[in-house]
């Protein structure tokens, strides 16, 4: 009920990490982001303080930002992962470059509710239960859907083996 | 192949726990049990260290996110967004009321719009100094061997220059500092003490309603003496066991040190 808003603020470069990643966008995070300020500030007194802060900021920014595609042209969904990564300027990067822009572009090409798992825990923001809350499915289904996703990418980059030896042991 | 995880020698690993060994997200425990196993069973490792390229690809992709400066609009909004109804937060008032009891008035000649603010200035310094000074083992939070770190840290989390004012003129050497409770952000405060052992304590906020800079409001509970002034947002509390004016000059020292 009391909201300790310097907790709040020390958020804001968590939930821009996330707004990137969703919008591949600057601006449009930034906006996405103060947006998500706002309604996090109306709803404050449905928090309980006992919930973590940033699975309920973030999924209340995610909610925003799917409203907001319902609104605006789709195209946001195709901004692909790649345009954002900067190119590296040292040469001794350069082949870390290359590489990740390779596989930036196989996580771009996989289904939604892969590459949204998939990304969200490469953000490395929250716990698998807490990821499993933002995105709303059962904690279950996170970890099949992160397994397939990353089983898959290793595939079509044709990494290591081109050969997936671990199976789903439960 | 990974059925070999189910040997007798080896503990039992789901592609749940590998997953999470990827996102460091395993126990320590745990985690060594994983690498032994991986040490062993270079198909399983090689997997893993895939799985690994793929997350730091993403993760260094957004990593600017930690090196940029947010927004100064995002951070007001945060810090100074205020519901058309505001709910009085009760705890706050009745603490405030109590302390208010035991700290009697407050002397003359003060703008009354300033006095709330310093009444309830006066009020946390006060609890400050009540609570803080006594202890022994842990009176700060960050030492004040290294004063310039602990002005950097304080100005960072209360999103202003926070100068450490020295106060060896008067007798009184840095012990260090502590963030605090303000009303919508954080607020700090100060330790010093003199040869004698006696303490004294500077609290300062920065989220105060925007005010010229007022004159000094000295308070007296049975506990401590406490002045208080403010200016700008920033508003002071320097509080402990001395005469007002023994109090008043150190808040004047203070004072010229922060403005």
């Amino acid at each position: 009920m009391f909201l300790d808003r310097s907790l709040l603020i020390e958020e804001i470069p968590h939930l821009r990490r996330y707004a990137w990643a969703l919008t591949r966008d600057f601006e449009a995070a930034d906006d996405l982001v103060q947006s998500c300020l706002e309604r996090a500030l109306r709803r404050f007194s449905l928090w309980q303080s006992n919930r973590r802060l940033r699975p309920w900021l973030f999924a209340i920014m995610r909610n925003l930002y799917i409203d907001s595609l319902s609104y605006q042209s789709k195209r946001n969904f195709y901004v692909p992962l790649t345009e954002f990564n900067e190119p590296a300027s040292q040469n001794a990067n350069q082949e870390d470059y290359m590489n990740r822009q390779e596989i930036l572009a196989e996580i771009d090409r996989l289904p939604e509710k892969y590459k949204e798992v998939v990304i969200l825990v490469g953000l490395d923001e929250l716990s698998y239960a807490q990821t499993a809350e933002v995105l709303s499915i059962p904690l279950g289904t996170l970890m099949s859907r992160l397994h397939r996703a990353r089983a898959r990418l290793r595939e079509k980059l044709e990494m290591a083996e081109r050969k997936t030896v671990i199976r789903i042991i439960k | 192949m990974m059925d070999k995880m189910k040997d007798k020698d080896n503990p039992v690993f789901t592609t749940d726990d590998l997953h999470a060994y990827v996102d460091k997200k395993l126990s320590p425990e745990r985690k060594n049990q994983v690498e032994a196993y991986l040490a062993s069973h270079p198909k399983a490792a090689a997997e893993i260290a895939d799985y690994q390229k793929i997350n730091s690809a993403i993760y260094e992709t957004f990593d600017d996110g930690f090196d940029t400066p947010v927004s100064s609009a995002q951070i007001s909004l945060a810090r100074d967004w205020h519901p058309r109804r505001r709910l009085i937060p009760v705890m706050t008032a009745a603490a405030g009321l109590l302390l208010g009891i035991g700290l009697g008035w407050f002397s003359r000649d003060l703008n009354n719009s300033d006095r709330p603010y310093l009444e309830q200035l006066a009020q946390r310094s006060s609890a400050a100094y009540v609570v803080y000074s006594p202890e022994k083992q842990h009176p700060v939070e960050v030492s004040g061997s290294d004063a310039s770190y602990l002005s950097s840290w304080l100005s960072t989390r209360m999103d202003m220059s926070f100068r450490i004012p020295k106060l060896g003129d008067l007798g009184f050497e840095l012990i260090g500092g502590r963030l605090m409770i303000g009303e919508t952000s954080p607020a700090a405060m100060l330790m010093y003490e003199n040869k004698e052992g006696r303490r004294i304590v500077l609290y300062v906020r920065n989220d105060i309603p925007p005010t010229k800079a007022t004159k000094m409001l000295y308070a007296r509970t049975a506990k401590t003496g406490v002045v208080t002034w403010a200016g700008g947002t920033v508003g002071f509390g320097l509080a402990g066991g001395f005469t007002e004016n023994e109090l008043k000059s150190a808040a004047q020292v203070v004072r010229a040190q922060f403005s």
